[in-house]
């Protein structure tokens, strides 16, 4: 566990006399036994003050392809080539810079765009792809490396803000891989105050009002005393699981005041219809909202649906004309609400697909040569990066992998790629490992 | 690598030998060798060979357990935690065995008793009680067949599943005779006719059913063998996911007078699978291991017919039995003796009283998952199937190791694959809801144990043996503002807290009774102190103040483990 | 009776097939492929094994070449395209609609062996997925629709523009659209050239007079399409052939059945008979759950005597990815394992013949050349027993 202490900022969204109650309520019943002080350090830990000047109030947006998105049918179209499939591209803003025609809402917002066409990762299979494109590292049991939600809820977001940090949205309960992975351990070392609040689907929030007879104050009461006596437990109990028990009560409060923001029937009936009907545009909509609210990351998925084993391109004339709406909404709204300098776009699956076509006329796995995209915070816009050869079989020039893109997405957030962890008993871990460097042709 | 048949007992006595020896000496100078080396080492890919059971039976597993944990902390320099104290090691037993907290008053008859071998004694009492048969089906049925609603529950109960998990415990029958009669599913007897719903409750799906059974049985998860061999773990073989739904594709339900039943035709089910390349194989009947049943493959394009003759069942009988048939094959030539059956079972229960399989997770027992102490791991398989594959006899060796009483404190991050402290485990949904009405029981029972608030609550809580315990904000929200929580943890709903609030007593000693009944422990000084005040700084609220403080201890990370 | 499928021969081409139309005289074959229109010369009992004619590229479209048919009356190809374009070719040489070339999209400069097209028309703003030309050869219709999100379960949007269109087939004159939910996914007429009848990916059906345009029944089957509940809320599946019965009294479709994980694309193959003309209409008859394995079916045609029809697409898992059935009985009476992918197959006209069109995975690259990957075959239909 991290263990600098330092003042706390606190923006607009999470000011103000409600926001300094229930923090006293919440010492109170933390500091209530002097022998458990040393260990709630972390949890009002907050960055070293000068990254923290730099990156605080940055956020980010995670549109999480999950199954791994075709980038022939998407950002690195090869039409008339033997790899090409059927759909042929369309120029864009960038002039010279063709996407796939299924993307004309997204080729008129290019140069708002950063996009990397020369993605070149290890795993082919999905878990071990997910969980390398979340995290940025390979495993290395027993350490668990939180995903980088987990690092952003911790180095750029407010534990104590009642809106939560990071908020997994899905509305699929299934889905083979993703759902093993949804069921790991996401905050890793962090602790499990740092994993995502889930919704979407079958996860709603019940359970939001106070049960009748008390009020606020009681409430708030009880909580601690709850707090008091399990964070006793916790401070010789170490089990991560007892940690993230623990967590989720500091999360109640906040909830049941933020469960308005998640509700979908609340927002306006003309951005629904912008960014809808499906789920995947209903939560980008909703990811917006929560990150103008105060989340500091947000990330989007719906199910794996982009694994085209079969009908590829029967399924991208579907998947990818949404996703071309999602973008160019979500890009243009944040545009309009001054927030894309904030706000950080990113728009990716685990990896690609393969440029020849199997007997079910679906593409396969294919970590080798695949694209990716961004938009907004600390990234120059209207750049594209690297490239495939003629049949997107190899990437040809720029060659880009997981660290690179994770040392340039932080640094695109004011965070230092390389910081070290501090984490007692552990072997040293940084930010990101082996001294990657960010891209400078990517950020501003 | 195959299991050798040097495992036997001159073999194995070496292996103690050299054991305890090391455990003798324990001195600096062998530190740094790794004993267990010496045991032959076997590979954890699924194989098979001739009576690889053939070891001595007699030799007390807790002793090989100690000596192995032993020597491998020493071996990574480890330093165990201090044995568990009376209070703990009662509420963890208690929980474990039977799925709930002990009374205050077991607790108190406990540290009453001067018997020296009193713990050994209460784990055999409790591991023949009536209660631990409930518990035990009810972990069994969540793993063997999962959570579900309240409808499926209700059929799940009423087809004899749970009575027969329960029979099944009571009367220790051996493991290999359960799985026997959960994948032939033709009851010897009508009242083992609940077995048949392990199958049943597959809906004819055999690829469900192929997916189900490695996982329970064999501890191998194959489902991604599916499209293609385990691009991870070499040794699963797209042939083995489709051999397995092979011997399950002629079954089909029925219902009989007699219940749910399982029919199974004499022909078909011949079909191939193909890969990802398009490359076809034919489904040929074999599993894991290579354990393989020749069968004639009608030509291709031949036309099978269904005759009479075929079967052993009476013509007109709604479940059928063939002469031949698949699933028989299957429980004699595949599942007798094989050695994941074992195995898996052995690294199940193992995870279920040490809080995390020598493989980890328990279902995947595959050569990308390598076991923590996998000489240890085949001993126990071994002892395991030479026991007659007796589950309580293993619950009572675990229950008895010095690793199993070891106290779950510790003061850093220690990996745990080690066991050198007690690991805390998360209870079950049915262990929570049982401890929190033996602690307030309840006015009214049948409010809080109908079938609707089990459902509910194991909806909620739905992990048994996780890979991890990660809790979630709804089980937050759930504990902090539902219904049903609320009003048990109330005075108007709870005799004990009715009780409690009419016996007059003070405060502090209210604290301590409410402490003695949800934690199985007095509160230490600091927690006397700070709950007493939050009961009499309310004077006005008294009743509500109890409810309050009592909520805060049963929603405590200490109630919610076993620890 | 037991029929018997016995290979003949294999002819391949470089990218996969997708529509095939047989010369009458069964000397030589129109293909549509993903990368163009090919003829290709079946080699004779008397041609030497090592002068197997090659397939020749007479014309391209944007992308796939999803329909092809000849209109051998006027002694041209017509041929269909996911550029959404319908092209015509004379074939017979003559010039005679030179001149009434159009400028129109997707015509692609002519060189070699290419015919130039003399009707080049975008009808479509999305892709043809199927065409046919009418027996009488008087109708061309091509059905189209892409399926965007149109509700919170991904059900398909309502298409802007019909998804169903008729065009005469002398000139290219559009005669009938018509509106069904995207994606229309095949389509075909009665032998009389009365009806035509079309299928999408939810399972809906209907069929319209030619003539007149009035629909005479329309009606949804659940039985083709899947909702992925496991890793994609999202539909998959349909219909992807169907035909009438030589008597026109019922229709045929043909697809895979439901599936749990839609990625899988193992859903039982399967075939429907609908009786068509009652109201409502009337499923009556299905094939026979245990004679089929999985796979997408893509092709269902009656042989020319009307005794029986096949079947063909995919083996994903099962004995076979072709297979005849009688016709009256539903029951399966042959099959054959073909090792690739079925899109299209044909009788030959006395019904001896079967030719089947279709793909197997396209193999990388070696030495920076793409191996072929697109087949046609041949088998003799041999009743035996």
């Amino acid at each position: 566990m991290a263990s600098e202490v330092n003042k706390k900022q606190l923006n607009n969204t999470c000011g103000g006399m409600d926001h300094k109650l229930h923090r006293r309520l919440f010492l109170q019943g933390s500091f209530a036994g002097a022998a458990s002080v040393a260990s709630f350090q972390s949890l009002f830990s907050v960055p070293a003050f000068a990254e923290s000047a730099q990156a605080r109030g940055k956020r980010c947006i995670l549109l999480w392809l999950c199954g791994a998105p075709s980038q022939f049918e998407t950002w690195d179209p090869k039409p008339k080539r033997p790899t090409g499939g059927p759909f042929s591209s369309i120029p864009t803003s960038l002039p010279g810079v063709h996407i796939s025609e299924l993307m004309p809402k997204t080729a008129s917002i290019m140069d708002k765009l950063t996009v990397v066409r020369s993605m070149s990762t290890e795993p082919s299979e999905h878990f071990q792809a997910i969980d390398l494109l979340t995290r940025g590292e390979q495993p290395r049991p027993p350490f668990t490396r939180p995903v980088m939600g987990s690092v952003l809820a911790k180095y750029l977001g407010q534990l104590d803000c009642p809106v939560p940090q990071f908020v997994l949205l899905d509305p699929c309960p299934e889905g083979n891989e993703f759902r093993a992975f949804k069921a790991s351990n996401w905050a890793g070392w962090l602790g499990a105050e740092y994993g995502p609040v889930r919704f979407g689907g079958p996860y709603k929030l019940e359970n939001v009002t106070y049960p009748k007879g008390l009020d606020t104050q009681d409430h708030s009461d009880r909580e601690a005393l709850r707090s008091f006596l399990s964070k006793k437990f916790a401070n010789d109990h170490k089990a991560a699981a007892v940690q993230s028990y623990n967590s989720v009560f500091e999360r109640v409060r906040g909830l049941m005041k933020a469960a308005p923001l998640f509700d979908l029937n609340s927002l306006l009936e003309a951005d629904r219809e912008r960014y809808g009907p499906g789920t995947f545009g209903m939560h980008a909509l909703l990811a917006r909202h929560l990150i103008e609210n105060g989340s500091t990351f947000v990330m989007v998925a719906n199910g794996m649906p982009w694994d085209c084993h079969v009908l590829n391109h029967e399924t991208h004339q579907m998947l990818v004309p949404e996703l071309d709406r999602i973008i160019f909404h979500l890009v243009n709204d944040l545009t309009d609400r001054k927030m894309l300098d904030d706000t950080l776009v990113l728009i990716m699956g685990e990896f690609g697909r393969t440029p020849w076509l199997n007997e079910a006329r679906g593409r396969d796995h294919y970590p080798k040569a695949w694209s990716m995209a961004m938009a907004g915070c600390g990234l120059k816009p209207g750049v594209v990066y690297g490239a495939t050869d003629e049949n997107g079989v190899a990437v040809s020039d720029q060659p880009l992998d997981q660290r690179r893109l994770f040392a340039t997405i932080y640094k695109a957030l004011g965070l230092d790629p390389h910081m070290a962890y501090d984490l007692p008993d552990f072997p040293p871990f940084n930010r990101v490992e082996q001294d990657a460097a960010p891209v400078d042709e990517l950020l501003a | 690598m195959r299991l050798m048949l040097s495992f036997q007992r001159s073999a194995l006595l070496g292996c103690l030998t050299c054991l305890c020896s090391f455990a003798a000496l324990g001195g600096e100078d062998i530190l740094s060798t790794n004993v267990t080396s010496s045991i032959p080492v076997e590979s954890n890919s699924p194989s098979v060979s001739t009576a690889w059971y053939a070891q001595p039976y007699g030799v007390d597993p807790a002793m090989v357990i100690d000596l192995a944990l032993e020597a491998s902390w020493r071996t990574h320099q480890l330093q165990p935690t201090a044995p568990a104290d009376e209070r703990v090691f009662l509420r963890r037993i208690y929980l474990d065995l039977i799925g709930r907290i002990p009374r205050p008053q077991e607790t108190q008859s406990f540290l009453a008793d001067t018997d020296v071998n009193k713990r050994i004694l209460r784990i055999d009492a409790l591991l023949q009680s009536e209660a631990h048969a409930v518990h035990l089906s009810e972990v069994l049925d969540a793993i063997l067949i999962g959570r579900t609603d309240t409808e499926q529950l209700r059929r799940r109960t009423a087809a004899g599943w749970i009575d027969y998990l329960k029979r099944a415990i009571d009367q220790n029958r051996p493991w290999n005779e359960v799985a026997r009669d959960a994948l032939l599913a033709r009851p010897s007897s009508p009242i083992d006719q609940g077995a048949n719903w392990y199958l049943y409750a597959r809906r004819d799906k055999p690829q469900e059913i192929a997916e189900a059974v490695s996982k329970d049985f064999f501890g191998v998860r194959i489902d991604c063998a599916q499209c293609h061999d385990h691009p991870l773990a070499s040794e699963i073989k797209q042939q083995h996911y489709w051999g397995l739904v092979a011997f399950f594709n002629r079954s089909k339900n029925v219902d009989t007078p007699e219940g749910p039943a399982v029919s199974e035709s004499a022909i078909g089910g011949f079909s191939e699978f193909s890969n990802l390349e398009g490359d076809s194989t034919p489904n040929e009947l074999v599993f894991l291991g290579d354990r393989r049943v020749e069968e004639t493959r009608p030509a291709s394009g031949a036309k099978e017919e269904d005759r009479d003759e075929l079967y052993v069942s009476s013509p007109g009988s709604t479940a059928r039995v063939p002469k031949f048939s698949r699933r028989e094959q299957f429980v004699e030539r595949v599942l007798d003796g094989h050695p994941l059956l074992a195995k898996a079972m052995v690294n199940r229960l193992w995870a279920w009283m040490m809080g995390r399989g020598i493989v980890h997770p328990v279902d995947a027992i595959d050569s990308y998952h390598a076991p923590s102490h996998p000489e240890l791991l085949d001993w126990l398989a071994g002892d395991f199937a030479a026991s007659g594959y007796d589950v309580r006899r293993l619950l009572r060796s675990l229950a008895r190791t010095r690793a199993y009483q070891l106290s779950s404190k510790e003061d850093a991050f220690v990996d745990p694959q080690w066991f050198s402290a007690a690991i805390v485990k998360p209870l079950t949904a049915e262990m929570l809801q049982r401890s929190m009405l033996v602690a307030f029981d309840p006015i009214e029972p049948s409010q809080w144990n109908s079938l609707e608030q089990r459902v509910m609550f194991s909806n909620a809580f739905p992990d048994v043996i996780a890979e991890e315990s990660i809790s979630n904000v709804t089980q937050g929200l759930l504990l902090t503002n539902g219904d049903s929580v609320n009003d048990l943890v109330s005075i108007k709903h709870s005799h004990f807290l009715q009780t409690l609030r009419d016996s007059k007593s003070s405060d502090a000693s209210l604290i301590r009774l409410l402490f003695e009944a949800l934690l199985n422990r007095p509160p230490d000084a600091e927690e006397l102190v700070r709950c007493e005040s939050f009961i009499s700084s309310r004077p006005e609220r008294r009743d509500q103040a109890i409810e309050s403080a009592a909520w805060a201890i049963v929603s405590s990370a200490e109630f919610r483990f076993n620890h | 009776m037991p029929i018997e499928l016995e290979k003949i021969d294999r002819t391949s081409f470089p990218m996969g097939v997708m529509d095939l139309a047989v010369q009458r005289d069964g000397r030589a074959a129109f293909v549509g492929c993903m990368d163009g229109i090919y003829r290709c010369e079946f080699p004779t009992e008397d041609s030497p094994q090592d002068q197997v004619p090659l397939p020749i590229c007479i014309g391209r479209h944007g992308s796939y070449v999803s329909g092809v048919a000849l209109h051998l009356s006027k002694s041209s190809l017509i041929s269909a395209s996911y550029d959404g374009t319908i092209q015509i070719r004379n074939l017979a040489g003559d010039d005679t609609h030179a001149n009434e070339l159009k400028s129109g999209e997707g015509v692609q400069s002519v060189d070699g062996n290419e015919i130039a097209p003399w009707l080049s028309e975008r009808v479509h703003g999305f892709w043809s997925w199927k065409m046919a030309l009418s027996p009488d050869e008087r109708w061309i219709a091509s059905v189209t629709g892409q399926y965007l999100a149109g509700g919170e379960d991904y059900a398909p949007l309502p298409s802007p523009e019909p998804t169903v269109k008729v065009f005469e087939s002398d000139t290219g004159r559009l005669v009938h659209a018509f509106d069904m939910l995207p994606s229309v996914q095949c389509v075909a007429f009665d032998s009389k050239s009365q009806h035509l009848a079309a299928g999408n990916l939810m399972g809906d059906l209907a069929v319209w007079n030619v003539i007149s345009g009035e629909q005479r029944a329309q009606w949804r089957t659940p039985s083709f399409t899947s909702w992925g509940i496991i890793k994609s809320h999202c539909f998959i599946g349909g219909i992807h052939a169907i035909a009438f019965s030589p008597d026109n009294a019922s229709l045929y479709a043909a697809g895979m059945g439901e599936m749990r994980d839609p990625m899988a694309g193992d859903g039982k193959q399967r075939w429907q008979r609908f009786d068509w003309q009652k109201t409502p209409v009337e499923k009556i008859q299905e094939s026979v759950a245990d004679q089929s394995g999985e796979g997408l079916m893509e092709s269902l045609v009656f042989a020319p005597d009307g005794q029986h029809f096949v079947m063909a697409g995919r083996l994903r898992g099962g004995n076979w990815n072709v297979a005849i059935f009688a016709t009256e009985s539903g029951q399966l009476v042959g099959q054959a394992k073909t090792g690739m992918r079925i899109t299209a197959t044909q009788f030959s006209h006395d019904g001896q013949i079967l030719y089947l069109a279709g793909m197997q995975g396209q193999p990388e690259p070696k030495d920076n050349q793409f191996p072929s990957f697109g087949y046609l075959e041949r088998y003799r239909v041999k009743t035996t027993g």
